[in-house]
C-alpha cells in the first residue's frame, strides 16, 4: 500500500447505502483507516524529521559568532541580529567585489533568497546589477554546472522580464531561466538513471547541498520544487549507505589531499553531523543556509547511515569525468563496491582512471575516533596523458603547468590519483589490486599507507601484514613484487610501504578480533583468497545502479528505493513523485 | 594558410599595415589553474600594430580563439571559450553567449565570409555548427560528433578543415559544410615551428608575421609570458604580460569609413 507524502489519505461514505451499513462501512472504513495508517507513513512522520527546529537555531547561532567576510556567516548574523552593523558592512563589500566566479555566485544567491526579507530595494538593486556587469565563468564540472544553472534559475524567476542587456550573458530572463530548467532537468535525468559522474565525493558533495536547497526552498514551479527536493534525498542517501562513524568510506571520484588520510575532515561530514549526529561539532559555512532551509533529511536517510549491526555489501554504478581524448566513449563505466561492518568498510572500484588527480580508488575505513583512521594503497602516476584525457588545452602544457602550480601532483609521495595500470577486483571484505607499470612510466612503485594511530601493526605473520584497528584487522598479502620498502615519514601521520616491480599485486582482506585471535587465522586468511578467486569480471549487479540491502535502483530506471527496518522510501523520478510503506 | 602536401601548414601572409586588426585570445594567466578563470582573460585587440591593447568583452573569460566577420551594418565578432560562444554585434561594446549548456570547451571557430550565416566551432566534445549566425547549434552526427576537435578553418581546394585528436591527430575536410567528413592526413603535423625560439621559458603557443613600420615581423604569443615582437633580429614585448597566449588573428578592417570603427 502506498501514498503519496505530500497526497492526502482519502475515503468517502456512499450515501446510496442504507443507514445500519453506511454506520458498519463507516466504522469498517475507520477500521480499515487505522490500519492504513499504521503502515503507511503519516505514522512514520518522523521521516522529515532532522534536524529539528531547535538544533536549527542553535547551529544558527553557533555559526552567527565567526566574523570572517562571507555570505553565510553575514546571513547568520542577520537571522540571529547579531552584530548586524558588522554583517551588512561586509554585505556591501562582498557585493562590491564578487570574485572566485561560481564558488561566489551560489553563497551569494543563497544569501539573497534566505535573507530577502532583510534586504532594502537599494541593497536588492545593487545584487541585481551584479549580474549585469560582472560575468561569473560557468566552470567545468557538475557541481560548477549546479551552482552557476542553479543561481540562473532562481534568479531569472526572481527577474523575470529582463532583457539580454540586463544580464551579463546578453541573454534574457526568459531564455536564462529556461536554458538553466533544461540543464537542471537534464542532470536529474542523467544521473538517476546512469550515475553521477563526480560521484561520492567527501569534498565536493558539500558543494551540491545548498543550491539545491536554495533551488528547493525558492524553486516556484511545483514540480521542480519536489524534483530539487528528492535530489537532495538522493545525494544524502547514497552517503548515507557508505558513511561510518563520521567517515565517507571507500572510493571516491575526487577526494583532498587531507582527507584521503583522515577521513573524518572531509567538508561532507559537516553534513553528517548536521543532519544525522545532531551535532555542531564540525561546523562549515554553507551549514548556515541549511540551517535556514525548510528541507528536513527524512529520517530513514539517518536510519540508513547508522543501521550497521549486520555487515552488507554494497553495489553502485557510477560514471567518469567525461574523456575528451585517448577513449572510445565520453563516459566510461564506473563499478563500486563497499563491504560495510559496524567497525570497518572496505570499498572500491575497478580502477583506471575514471577521475583527473584526486580519484581515491579503494581503501579500508575503521569507525574510529582516532584520526587517520584509515588503510590504502596506490600508483601515484601523473602524466600529460592523465591531463589530456579530462581537460581540452595541450596536454603537455598543462602537465609542466600543473607541476609548476601543484607540485602535489607530480609528487611520487603523493595520497591521491589514480592509474591507468591499477585493476581491482573486491568480493565482500577481501580485494586484490593487481598493477602492470610498463617501463618509463614516471613512477613505477606502489605506496601503502599505514596510519601511525593504529593499535598493532605486524609485518610479517605468515607472509601476512597484520593491522589492527579497534575491533578490526586488516590483513595485506603481498602476493607479486620484485622488492618492499617500509619508509619511515616523521613528517607525516603514517610508515609508508613501498612496492617496487613493473608487476605488483597484493590481496587486502578484514576481519575482527575473535577471528585475529581465533588460532585459526592462517585458514581464515587462505579461505578469504580462496573465496576471492580469480573474478575477472564484475558480477550480473551490473544492471544495477544501487545494489544492496539499504538501496536499490535497477540502470535507466530513475526510480531509487530505501530500505531500513521494515520501512521503505522509494524516489520516481519517473513519475516525480515519493512514495512510503 | 597554405596546407603542404606533407600535411604541415604554413601561414605565409604578411599583412598590409593600413587596415589591420589584430585580435589576441587570452586563456588565463600565470595563476590559472586548469578549469577556472582568471581575470585579465578573453579578448584583446589592437589598431596599432600591437603597440597597445584593449580588453573587449567579459574580463575573465577562458578563451580561446575569435573570428569576426565585416557586414554592412559592422563587424560581427565571435569568440570560442570554455563556457561557449560568445558573440557581439556592436563591435564588441556588448556581448552575448550564444549557445547553451550542451556546447562546452569550444576551442576554435570559424565565420565562411562568403556565408557569414555559416559558423563552424570546434569542441572538446564534438563539431558544431551554426547556420543562422550564431542563434542557433546543431551536433551533426558524423564521425566528428563526439571528437575532440580543436582547430578549423577553411581551404580554398578542400573546403573545410579540421584539425582533431583522439588516441592520434588527424586531419579532416569536409565539403558539405560538415555533415560527412573525410580523413585528410592521419599524422600530420601541427602548425610549424616559429622561425625563432621562444624569448620567454614559456613556449610559443601561436605567432602570426605582420608589418610594421614597413618591416616584416613575427607577433608571437607565449603561453604564460604574453606578446612579443621580433624584427629580424630582437624580442621586445608587445604587451599582456603573464598572459597564457592561445591565439592571434589579423584581420583586415574593410567596413566602409562612414561606419566607422570601435572595435
Amino acid at each position: 500500500m502506498y501514498t503519496d507524502i505530500e497526497g492526502e489519505v482519502f475515503a468517502t461514505p456512499n450515501s446510496s447505502t442504507p443507514l445500519f451499513m453506511n454506520r458498519t462501512l463507516t466504522i469498517g472504513r475507520i477500521f480499515f483507516a487505522v490500519l492504513f495508517l499504521l503502515f503507511t507513513c503519516d505514522l512514520t512522520a518522523q521521516d522529515l524529521a532532522g534536524p529539528s527546529e531547535a538544533f536549527r537555531k542553535e547551529a544558527l547561532q553557533e555559526i552567527a559568532r565567526d566574523n570572517r567576510k562571507n555570505f553565510h556567516f553575514v546571513a547568520a548574523k542577520l537571522r540571529t541580529g547579531r552584530e548586524t552593523a558588522l554583517a551588512w558592512k561586509q554585505f556591501d563589500s562582498l557585493l562590491a567585489e564578487p570574485t572566485g566566479d561560481m564558488f561566489w555566485t551560489y553563497p551569494a544567491t543563497a544569501f539573497y533568497f534566505y535573507c530577502n526579507d532583510l534586504l532594502s530595494e537599494e541593497r536588492k538593486e545593487a545584487f541585481r546589477q551584479v549580474w549585469k556587469t560582472w560575468t561569473p565563468y560557468r566552470g567545468d564540472t557538475e557541481n560548477h554546472f549546479l551552482m552557476y544553472y542553479g543561481t540562473l534559475y532562481l534568479l531569472a524567476q526572481e527577474w523575470p522580464d529582463l532583457p539580454g542587456s540586463e544580464w551579463f550573458n546578453g541573454k534574457s530572463s526568459e531564455e536564462n531561466f529556461n536554458e538553466a530548467g533544461e540543464y537542471l532537468q537534464y542532470w536529474i535525468d542523467e544521473t538517476v538513471r546512469y550515475g553521477q559522474t563526480e560521484w561520492d565525493s567527501p569534498r565536493y558533495l558539500y558543494f551540491y547541498i545548498t543550491p539545491l536547497l536554495t533551488l528547493y526552498d525558492f524553486t516556484e514551479d511545483p514540480a521542480m520544487k519536489r524534483r530539487f527536493g528528492m535530489m537532495l534525498e538522493y545525494l544524502l542517501v547514497d552517503y548515507a549507505a557508505e558513511y561510518l562513524n563520521g567517515n565517507y568510506c571507500g572510493a571516491h571520484s575526487r577526494d583532498g589531499d587531507g582527507s584521503v588520510i583522515n577521513p573524518r575532515i572531509a567538508e561532507a561530514t559537516s553534513y553528517a553531523q548536521f543532519f544525522w549526529e545532531d551535532s555542531l561539532s564540525y561546523i562549515l559555512p554553507d551549514l548556515a543556509f541549511a540551517a535556514m532551509s525548510n528541507f528536513r533529511c527524512p529520517d530513514i536517510i539517518r536510519a540508513i547511515a547508522h543501521d550497521r549491526d549486520e555487515p552488507y555489501t554494497h553495489y553502485e554504478r557510477k560514471r567518469s569525468r567525461a574523456k575528451m581524448r585517448y577513449e572510445e566513449e565520453t563516459y566510461t563505466q564506473v563499478y563500486k563496491t563497499t563491504c560495510m561492518t559496524k567497525d570497518y568498510a572496505i570499498g572500491s572500484i575497478q580502477g583506471g582512471l575514471q577521475q583527473p588527480i584526486q580519484q581515491h580508488t579503494w581503501d579500508v575505513t575503521f569507525s574510529s575516533p582516532k584520526p587517520n583512521n584509515t588503510i590504502f594503497a596506490l600508483h601515484p602516476y601523473a602524466s600529460a596523458h592523465e591531463l589530456g584525457m579530462f581537460f581540452p588545452e595541450e596536454p603537455e602544457q598543462m602537465e609542466s603547468g600543473i607541476l609548476n602550480s601543484k607540485a602535489s601532483y607530480g609528487n611520487e609521495n603523493k595520497w591521491i590519483g589514480g592509474s591507468p595500470f591499477e585493476k581491482i577486483i573486491q568480493k565482500d571484505e577481501t580485494l586484490r589490486a593487481t598493477y602492470h607499470i610498463p617501463p618509463g612510466t614516471r613512477f613505477g612503485h606502489v605506496d601503502f599507507f599505514f596510519p601511525k594511530s593504529i593499535d598493532m601493526l605486524s609485518k610479517n605473520t605468515n607472509g601476512w601484514i597484520i593491522a589492527m584497528f579497534g575491533n578490526t584487522f586488516t590483513a595485506v598479502h603481498i602476493e607479486k613484487a620484485d622488492s618492499l620498502e617500509w619508509i619511515a615519514e616523521p613528517e607525516q601521520p603514517c610508515q609508508r610501504l613501498r612496492l617496487y616491480g613493473d608487476s605488483i599485486s597484493y590481496v587486502v582482506t578484514n576481519g575482527d578480533r575473535a577471528q585475529m585471535f581465533s588460532g585459526n587465522l592462517a585458514a581464515l586468511l587462505e579461505k578469504k583468497v580462496q573465496e576471492l578467486g580469480a573474478q575477472e569480471d564484475f558480477p550480473s549487479w551490473k544492471k544495477f545502479l544501487f545494489h544492496g540491502p539499504h538501496l536499490s535502483s535497477s540502470y535507466n530506471s530513475g526510480i531509487l528505493t530505501m530500505r531500513c527496518n521494515g520501512r521503505e522510501r522509494i524516489l520516481d523520478f519517473e513519475q516525480n513523485e515519493i512514495r512510503t510503506q | 594558410m597554405v596546407l603542404l602536401g606533407t600535411g604541415i601548414l604554413l601561414n605565409l601572409q604578411v599583412p598590409d599595415l593600413s587596415a589591420q586588426t589584430l585580435y589576441a585570445v587570452v586563456l588565463g594567466n600565470q595563476n590559472y589553474v586548469v578549469g577556472s578563470s582568471t581575470l585579465r582573460s578573453g579578448l584583446f585587440v589592437s589598431y596599432d600594430t600591437a603597440r597597445t591593447w584593449k580588453h573587449i568583452g567579459p574580463k575573465n573569460l577562458k578563451a580561446y580563439s575569435m573570428d569576426a566577420v565585416d557586414s554592412s551594418e559592422g563587424r560581427i565578432l565571435f569568440i570560442a571559450a570554455g563556457n561557449g560562444v560568445h558573440r557581439s554585434t556592436d563591435y564588441g561594446k556588448s556581448w552575448k553567449i550564444i549557445t547553451d549548456w550542451r556546447m562546452t570547451e569550444v576551442l576554435d571557430i570559424h565565420v565562411d565570409q562568403s556565408r557569414p550565416d555559416m559558423i563552424y566551432a570546434a569542441t572538446a566534445f564534438g563539431f558544431w555548427r551554426s547556420t543562422d549566425g550564431g542563434d542557433n547549434w546543431e551536433n551533426p552526427r558524423s564521425s566528428l560528433q563526439h571528437r575532440y576537435c580543436y582547430r578549423i578553418w577553411e581551404d580554398s581546394t578542400h573546403g573545410i578543415m579540421l584539425q582533431s585528436e583522439d588516441f592520434q591527430k588527424r586531419l579532416w575536410t569536409s565539403e558539405s559544410d560538415g555533415t560527412t567528413w573525410t580523413v585528410f592526413n592521419n599524422d600530420f603535423t601541427d602548425k610549424t615551428a616559429p622561425p625563432v625560439s621562444s624569448p620567454s621559458s614559456h613556449p610559443i603557443h601561436d605567432y602570426i608575421r605582420i608589418r610594421k613600420e614597413n618591416t616584416e615581423m613575427i607577433l608571437a604569443g607565449t603561453y604564460g609570458d604574453g606578446l612579443f615582437l621580433w624584427n629580424g633580429s630582437t624580442w621586445s614585448s608587445a604587451m599582456l604580460p603573464g598572459s597564457q597566449i592561445w591565439s592571434i588573428t589579423q584581420k583586415d578592417y574593410v567596413v566602409p569609413e562612414k561606419v566607422g570603427h570601435v572595435y
